[in-house]
Parts: structure tokens; C-alpha cells; sequence
């Protein structure tokens, strides 16, 4: 299994390579500091070009470009950043990250919680008004675009409710953290919008796996063995139905890691999203973006790794060799 | 990804349903799917929601008096009256024209993207499922870097240097996500090609291109038409999200996205502006996702299974 | 373990079972339509008939494994107790303690996430007859028992690592590891290969005996059931259709039905002139009954009674039951006859 792992990530290294570098030519070829300075800056002199080449090598082709941005990235230099003062990148981008983090990680623990919770609720209730209700959420949840269920719930509990109650429990945007209630408040509805989307995705998922194994043939010998039934749901059926179930919320996980990209946006949250949105692509900032790209490339890979090896250690039929 | 577990221990019917439905006349595979289509309830909601839509966005500007781009500086920043159904934007332009405007284009895109993915994926999925060796090789590589892109991301490196028109904004979609269908078609053409039919008519002689056009890309049909509408809910929600950031389409021309861009700054004000162009995108996914279910359990009855 | 019954009363009693599937819109599919018969201790039943004949679901409904449409009436006594008037909790101590059930396809009925020994060890554990640890030495000696070489290792092994063949063996282990009173075996050796099923009824058949156990045993193969069954129950169409003991049976099979499905076997005893005759057109569909004798559309003998109504089942010689208007005018069965008949 270690074997395993290793040689898939030794397998996973060219993806991101090649990934990374289509990406680095084309955000490199499409912003280039020189010309924008030349129009920005009309009188400024040779030794304002020498500057941005010497932080940006920009007079190397972009291959070499490349390969020197990489080789600081392995080591953990991440760059100059061009808009935001020639800071370097990566305080700024673990910083971004932690603020990232504070919505991606509890959103993937709720949805793995809730999506366990409603799916065996739902298949073991089919065609109840429960498992309708839970039914008409995760088709409501797929179809509705992240940014669009965010700004509901802005206009929810920063208007309406507003004006019914005339109070305003959570902040509508920003990241405030004055005090612990605030930080609380201020988590909420990003959280909320983040969870919703792949809790639809996960409880529909994992209600069709519910449902194809309480029907298989194991599940009726265990009955016929005597087993009772809350032991069958808990042990024998959820066993079976992990085992597709988990590696969905592995992959459910790395995608919540890397990509809350809408929701920081809606929500004006400083995290890394934000960050690749409005410093990266709007302000055409190379090295900002392809930070927060080979961050979403690397996170997709491992737990996509990661779901196929739990999927490994979980269903005995699977052995890698 | 170890699937093929799932689906083996899943694939056998249950002994019970056998004993219970024997004895019905035998019906073809095709016939027996619509039949299974049609009873669908979703499905034909699916259907409905969906030309009804198709028929509101492309009759409706033509019972208005308005045009989508014709600006009114007087009714500016209007909510929703008789005169203007759904109300006005900032320039005074009407929004249910522009609302069925930016329908059209959403519905378009959505339509476009999922066919041109959809053939893409198919293709390319049935090449290297079917051939393996260095061509799949090759092929796998691609989805796993694709796999690995923000689709989103590479949209708006695009979005912000390039004008988009609705074409491009499809066709970049397609090219970006074809690799879901892809991996679907591969996996059965991989099962598939060592069945006994097609082995048959290897024997027989028949030449690859023989074999892949009349033997398994018939069998792929329908996951692929399946993965179709999938791939089309999700560009309606990827060329919205795209406009919504400010990056879709030139003005005056409009989508569903745009609309709800350029309302979101008066949303304290007048949250119906965002209210209705977003139930619309939601209405428009939820209906090609229905249709989708119905498909599905059309053609596979026997597998609620879907990675 | 178990009283034994004192009286002369059998161990098994099926008393007037009908079971119907309901389902929207269509009228209630009588799978099975009042069937009465009763085992004793260490005796083998067979019952036979094509799938959807309803020995399957007969077995099924004992044990209270149907699916929530289906619809049971009659009674089935096991030593007096009524299984069907239980409550669920009531039938679980039955399930896998007193009745046990061997399945058709042992690659689907063994969970796969779980050992083999595991498997066999919850029989006895859910039961509280023994703590886990005992149990699973209990299930290495059943695997011994029933032949499973190397049972100290099998028994930490997954089904996947078992071939057909000792899989069905694991499932007839698990089966007997409470002792059972009455075994099911539903088609048990149909998914094996030929060469296997011998040995996996040989195994089944001592067994039984080793443990006293009445055996039921649901089967198309009529092969099967000449070596192992003490009597044979046909069942057509939801109905016992014809039974006697397993010798009589073959000897001189009375029901048309039965003399068809000989017909249509191939005999490895070297009788000349033994075409196969196969029986013309397919079983009714449960959805539609004929509303006479179910088999009467397929029939040779079929007359204008046989369409108007359904023959009981009446002895016609002792212990030699059959279900059918023309018991007493058929003509002798010889068993080269051919398809003249027809």
C-alpha cells in the first residue's frame, strides 16, 4: 500500500508539472508588467525596466521563467508579487490561507457528517416525506450557483430578517474577528453556502449507495441469520456503503480546500480565493496566481490519492499491487 | 479508481424481482427505456420546465415593447410595475427583456457546451478506452492535468484579457470539462470490449473504426446523453458564475449572470433584481438535471449508482 | 439444544400459505396460492419448479423475508408456534438459530467487508450463545466440518479469496452453526460449477444428518433431487402441483407437468430413443393466472374442465398426491415414452 501510495504520487508529479507550467504560459504570456509599465509610466527610465526584470526575470523566456519560479516554489519561495507592492508572495498567501481554511475545513466536516446523517435517514425512508424533503434539497443544491445561494442568504439575514426582527445576526461579509461571537458570526453563512452545495452533491450520492445496498444479497443473509435490524443499518449496511461514500467526501474535502473561490468573493472573504480573483487575475499578478493554482493543483491530486487509497483500505476486493 | 469493484458486487438483479416479473412480454431495450422515460415524473417535469422556458425566452421580447439594450434614463432603477414587469436597471433598460435575453444566451451556452463536451469526451473516451496502450496513456494524462485545473480559474485569466462572446465562453467550457464524459465512456468501452459481441465481431473481421462506431458507441449512448445534460447544468452554473464575477459577455449584450452582476450593488434596495434572474439560472438547471435523472434511470434501471 | 418435539407432531407445518405482491396500480401478483405441507425431523423435502413457480417466495415467507408489499396469509408452525403470527423481534431469535437458510449465490450472500470467520461468528454471537472469541474457534471447526482445508487460515480470510465452491461451503457452515432445526437451501449448488455441486450436496446432505435437521430444498434440479431428497413437492404456478416420495415420483410421475419436466431432462442411464421433449410455451405470469388449472395452456391432456377451474390436490395412490382433473383417466407413464403424445 505504501509502495502503492508512493509510486501514484511519484505518478502525480508530470500532471502538475505540465498542469502548472500551461497555466504559468498562460497567465505569463497574457500579463506582461513590461508593457503595462511602458503604459502606465510613460516617463520612466531603463532602470525602472531593470528593476521588474531583475524580481521577474522577465527578459528569459518563459520556459526558463518557468523553471526558476518552480525551483523557488519547491523551497518554499513563492515569488515577488507585482500589485500588491513587491511584497513576497508567500507570507501573504499562508496568511490568505489560514482565513481559507477557516471556512473550507469546518464546512468538509459538516457535510461529512450531515451527508452521512441523510442519506441513511433518506434510504432507509424511501419514498417517505423525509427522504422527498432530503430529495428536493440535493436537486435544489445542484442546480442553485454557489453565488447565488450566497447572496440569498445576504438578503435573508441582512434584509429581511433585518427588517422583520430588527436583528441582524451575522455579519453579511468580511472576516471579523473583535471577539469570538463575531468570529462565529462572521464564519456562518459563508460556511452555510460552502456546505450547501457539496452536501447536496454528497447525501445524493450516498442516498443511491444507501439504496443499492440495503437490496443486496448480504444485507438479506444477514437477516436471515437473525441479526436485528439496527444492527444491520449500522454495521452491515453502512460497512458496504462507506466504502463509495468516503472516498466522495475525500474528494468532496480537497475540492472545499481548494476552491472557495465564488464564496470568498460574495462574502468579501480575505482568503485565498479572493486572493487569486482580485489580486491574481484582476490586477494580473503572476506569481499571486499561479501560488493559488498550484496550491488547488497539489490539494486535488493528494486527495484524490488519498480517496482512492482509503477506498483500498476499506474494500478487502482492493488490493493494490 | 478501483470502480469496477463497486459495479460488479452492485450489477446482479435481485432473485426476488426475477420471481415476481417473469412471464411479461419481452419488449426492446430501446422501447422498454421510453417507456420507463415517459413514466418518469421528474423527467417530464424536466421536459415541460424546460420548453416552457425555451418558449418564455425566445417569445417573451417579442410581446414587449421594449428592446434589451434600449435605455431610458428617466425610468431608471425601477422594481418591478405593469409597465416593467420585472423593472429596470440603471440605464432605464427593461429587465424581463433583458432577463429573456440573457435566458436565451444561458440556455444556448448550456445546450452547446453539453453536446460539444459531450462528442469531445465520447470520442476521446472511446479511443483510449478502446486502443489502451500509449494512446490511453496519453489520454489519462490529459484528464488528470484537467482534473487539476480550476476550470473557473483558467476562465477568468481568459475572461479578463479576451472579449468573450457566447461561442467562446461554450466552446471553453467544452474544452475544459469534456474529460468528465470522457472517463465515463472509457471506463465502459474498457467493459465492453472484451464482451462476447464484440469479440464476435473482431473475429468476424470487422475493422476497429467498424467496431467502435457499430458496436460500442451504441452501447456508450446513453451514459454519454446522460453525461450530456450533466455537463450542461454545469456550464449554465460556470458561465453564470463567470459573468457574475464581471467576465462574460460584452454589454449591452447580457446573461442570466451578467444581470445579477450588475444588480448586486442596489441588492439592499431592490433584491428582487437578483432574485429573479438567479431563480431563473436555478430553474434552468434544475430542469436539464431532471431530465437527466430520467435518462439515467431509463436507461439503467437497475443502477442508482453515480460517481 | 432444542426440545425435541414429543409428540408425533411434525417440526414443520405449512398450513393453507398464499402469499401476494401488491403493487401500484396493478392487481396483487399471487406468487403463492395456498400451499399446505409439513416436514419432519432429519427429513429432505425437495421442492421443485421453474423460477416464478413460487418456492422461492414460499421459503422467503417463512422467515419473514419478503419485501414490505408482500402480502402472507395461511400459517406456518414450527412445533406448534406460528412463525407468521410473531412479531419481528419474536421471528429474529428464530431466524439463523432455529431455521437457517443457504443461498443461491454464495459470491453475493457472503458480505464483502467482512471475514468469512467473522461472518459465520455473528451467527452465533447475535444469538448470545457464545462471546465473539468462542464463536470464532466455533467457526474454524464448522469450516473443518464442512471441509474447508486450512480452516485456521480461511477463517481470517474474505469471501473473494474463496473459490465457488468452498464459498457454498463457508454458507452451509454458517448455516448449521446454531444447529438449526430446519435448514432452507434455496437452489444452493446452481451457481457452482457441475463438478463442484456433488460435493457441495454431499457435504449438505451429511451435515443435515450429523445435526438432525429437517432440509428443504427449493431446486429445478431434478438431478439434485433423485440422490438427496426423501420426498418432492412440484410446485406450478403458485401451486403444489403434485408429491410423493422421491422414488414413486420418478417412477411413476402423475401430474402432467411433472411428466413433461422428465420429458425434458436429459437421463444419463442409457435408455434408447429418450429424446428431449421440451414443454411447449412458458409459465403463466403471476400478474395473469389462467383462471382453471394453471398448466392447462401448456397442457397435452387439457380439456374444457381444466379451463373452468383448478383441480385439487387429491391422493391417487398412497402417499402419491396430484393436482389434476385427469388423475384417474391418464394413460400409464412409461418413462421411454416420446413425444407421440403430443
Amino acid at each position: 500500500m505504501v509502495a502503492y501510495a508512493l509510486r501514484r504520487l511519484l505518478g502525480a508529479i508530470p500532471v502538475i508539472l505540465v498542469s502548472t507550467f500551461v497555466m504559468y504560459a498562460l497567465v505569463s504570456s497574457i500579463n506582461d508588467p513590461i508593457a503595462e509599465l511602458r503604459q502606465s509610466c510613460p516617463q520612466c527610465d531603463s532602470s525602472a525596466y531593470d528593476r521588474l526584470n531583475d524580481l521577474y526575470n522577465l527578459d528569459q523566456p518563459i520556459p526558463q521563467r518557468y523553471l526558476s519560479w518552480l525551483g523557488g516554489a519547491v523551497t518554499g519561495d513563492l515569488g515577488v508579487s507585482t500589485s500588491m507592492g513587491e511584497q513576497e508572495v508567500a507570507p501573504i498567501f499562508w496568511d490568505r490561507a489560514k482565513n481559507s481554511a477557516l471556512l473550507s475545513i469546518p464546512a468538509a466536516l459538516i457535510v461529512i457528517v450531515f451527508s452521512a446523517v441523510l442519506s441513511i435517514y433518506s434510504a432507509l425512508r424511501q419514498y417517505s416525506l423525509g427522504d422527498y424533503a432530503v430529495t428536493g434539497f440535493t436537486y435544489l443544491g445542484l442546480a442553485m450557483p454557489t453565488f447565488f445561494f450566497g447572496l440569498l442568504l445576504q438578503v435573508f439575514w441582512g434584509i429581511w430578517f433585518q427588517n422583520w426582527t430588527g436583528l441582524k445576526p451575522f455579519w453579511t461579509g468580511g472576516l471579523h474577528t473583535e471577539s469570538i461571537g463575531d468570529l462565529l458570526s462572521s464564519v456562518a453563512l459563508p460556511i452555510t453556502t460552502l456546505v450547501i452545495i457539496s452536501l447536496a452533491a454528497d447525501t445524493r450520492f450516498g442516498r443511491a449507495a444507501m439504496l443499492e445496498t440495503r437490496n443486496a444479497d448480504f444485507i438479506r443473509t444477514a437477516r436471515a441469520k437473525g441479526v436485528p435490524e439496527r444492527t444491520i443499518v449500522l454495521k452491515h449496511l453502512l460497512r458496504a456503503a462507506l466504502i463509495p461514500m468516503v472516498t466522495v467526501w475525500a474528494i468532496t474535502f480537497g475540492t472545499l480546500l481548494g476552491g472557495t473561490l465564488v464564496t470568498e468573493t460574495v462574502f468579501s472573504w480575505p482568503g485565498l480565493g479572493r486572493l487569486l480573483i482580485f489580486n491574481g487575475v484582476f490586477d494580473g499578478d503572476v506569481n499571486i496566481m499561479m501560488a493559488v493554482i498550484l496550491f488547488i493543483g497539489v490539494i486535488t491530486v493528494l486527495f484524490n490519492l488519498l480517496a482512492d487509497l482509503l477506498y483500498g483500505w476499506l474494500d478487502p476486493r482492493v488490493r493494490y499491487g | 479508481m478501483g470502480e469496477s469493484a463497486v459495479t460488479e458486487a452492485n450489477s446482479r438483479p435481485q432473485a426476488m424481482v426475477e420471481d415476481v416479473a417473469f412471464g411479461d412480454k419481452p419488449q426492446s431495450f430501446g422501447r422498454q427505456a421510453w417507456k420507463r422515460f415517459r413514466s418518469h415524473k421528474l423527467a417530464i417535469i424536466g421536459i415541460f420546465m424546460f420548453f416552457s422556458m425555451v418558449l418564455m425566452f425566445w417569445i417573451g421580447p417579442a410581446i414587449s415593447s421594449y428592446e434589451f439594450d434600449e435605455i431610458n434614463i428617466v425610468d431608471r432603477a425601477q422594481g418591478p410595475s405593469s409597465e416593467h414587469w420585472f423593472g429596470t436597471d440603471d440605464l432605464g433598460r427593461d429587465l424581463f427583456v433583458r432577463a429573456m435575453r440573457g435566458g436565451q444566451f444561458s440556455i444556448t451556452i448550456s445546450v452547446v457546451t453539453g453536446l460539444m463536451a459531450a462528442a469531445l469526451g465520447g470520442v476521446l473516451g472511446s479511443i483510449a478506452g478502446y486502443f489502451s496502450g500509449t494512446v490511453d496513456t496519453g489520454v489519462t494524462f490529459l484528464i488528470n492535468c484537467l482534473l487539476t485545473i480550476n476550470s473557473l480559474a483558467i476562465l477568468l485569466v481568459l475572461g479578463v484579457k479576451f472579449q468573450m462572446t457566447p461561442l467562446t465562453i461554450a466552446g471553453l467550457i467544452a474544452i475544459l470539462s469534456w474529460y468528465r464524459g470522457a472517463r465515463v465512456v472509457r471506463a465502459l468501452v474498457m467493459q465492453f470490449k472484451e464482451r462476447e459481441f464484440v469479440l464476435a465481431a473482431r473475429a468476424a473481421g470487422a475493422s476497429n473504426l467498424r467496431i467502435i462506431k457499430g458496436h460500442l458507441l451504441p452501447n456508450v449512448a446513453g451514459s454519454l446523453l446522460v453525461e450530456a445534460t450533466l455537463l450542461a447544468g454545469t456550464a449554465i452554473i460556470l458561465e453564470s458564475t463567470l459573468s457574475f464575477l464581471g467576465l462574460g459577455v460584452l454589454p449591452p449584450e447580457t446573461t442570466l449572470g451578467t444581470l445579477i452582476n450588475e444588480a448586486k450593488g442596489s441588492i439592499d434596495t431592490n433584491p428582487t433584481r437578483v432574485l429573479i434572474p438567479g431563480g431563473l439560472v436555478t430553474l434552468i438547471v434544475l430542469a436539464v438535471n431532471f431530465v437527466g435523472d430520467g435518462l439515467r434511470d431509463a436507461l439503467d434501471p437497475t443502477h442508482e449508482l453515480e460517481q | 439444544m432444542n426440545v425435541s418435539g414429543s409428540t408425533n407432531q411434525p417440526l414443520l407445518e405449512v398450513d393453507n400459505m398464499s402469499v401476494g405482491f401488491r403493487a401500484k396500480k396493478k392487481p396483487t401478483a399471487q406468487a403463492v396460492r395456498g400451499v399446505s405441507y409439513s416436514i419432519e425431523r432429519g427429513e429432505t423435502l425437495a421442492i421443485v419448479g421453474e423460477s416464478g413457480s413460487g418456492k422461492s417466495v414460499s421459503a422467503m415467507a417463512m422467515l419473514g423475508l419478503l419485501p414490505s408489499s408482500a402480502e402472507i396469509t395461511g400459517q406456518v408452525r414450527l412445533e406448534g408456534v406460528d412463525l407468521l403470527a410473531l412479531t419481528p423481534k419474536e421471528l429474529r431469535t428464530y431466524r439463523g438459530r432455529r431455521i437457517a437458510m443457504i443461498f443461491q449465490d454464495p459470491m453475493t450472500a457472503f458480505h464483502p467487508a467482512f471475514t468469512i470467520g467473522n461472518q459465520i461468528a455473528e451467527t452465533i454471537t447475535v444469538h448470545g450463545l457464545a462471546n465473539k472469541k468462542q464463536a470464532l474457534s466455533r467457526a474454524a471447526e464448522l469450516l473443518e466440518l464442512v471441509g474447508v482445508p486450512e480452516p485456521g487460515v480461511r477463517v481470517n480470510q474474505y469471501p473473494h479469496e474463496y473459490s465457488g465452491g468452498m464459498r457454498q461451503r463457508a454458507m452451509v457452515a454458517m448455516a448449521i452453526a446454531n444447529k438449526p432445526d430446519l435448514l432452507i437451501a434455496d437452489e444452493p449448488t446452481t451457481a457452482l460449477d457441475v463438478t463442484i455441486q456433488a460435493q457441495v450436496m454431499e457435504v449438505l446432505a451429511n451435515i443435515q444428518k450429523e445435526v438432525n435437521a429437517a432440509l428443504i430444498l427449493i431446486t429445478h434440479d431434478l438431478g439434485v433431487v433423485a440422490s438427496v431428497a426423501d420426498r418432492v413437492q412440484v410446485m406450478y404456478g403458485g401451486r403444489i402441483v403434485e408429491r410423493a416420495d422421491v422414488r414413486p415420483l420418478f417412477r411413476a410421475p402423475r401430474n402432467p407437468y411433472t411428466r413433461g419436466l422428465l420429458t425434458s431432462l436429459p437421463r444419463v442411464d442409457g435408455a434408447r430413443d429418450n429424446r428431449l421433449i421440451p414443454i411447449p410455451g412458458s409459465p403463466p405470469s403471476i400478474l395473469a393466472m389462467p383462471p382453471g388449472c394453471a398448466f392447462a395452456p401448456r397442457c397435452s391432456y387439457r380439456t374444457e374442465v381444466c379451463d373452468a377451474s383448478a383441480a385439487d390436490l387429491q391422493m391417487v395412490v398412497d402417499g402419491h398426491e396430484s393436482r389434476c382433473h385427469h388423475n384417474a383417466d391418464l394413460p400409464e407413464w412409461t418413462p421411454l415414452q416420446t413425444g407421440s403424445e403430443s
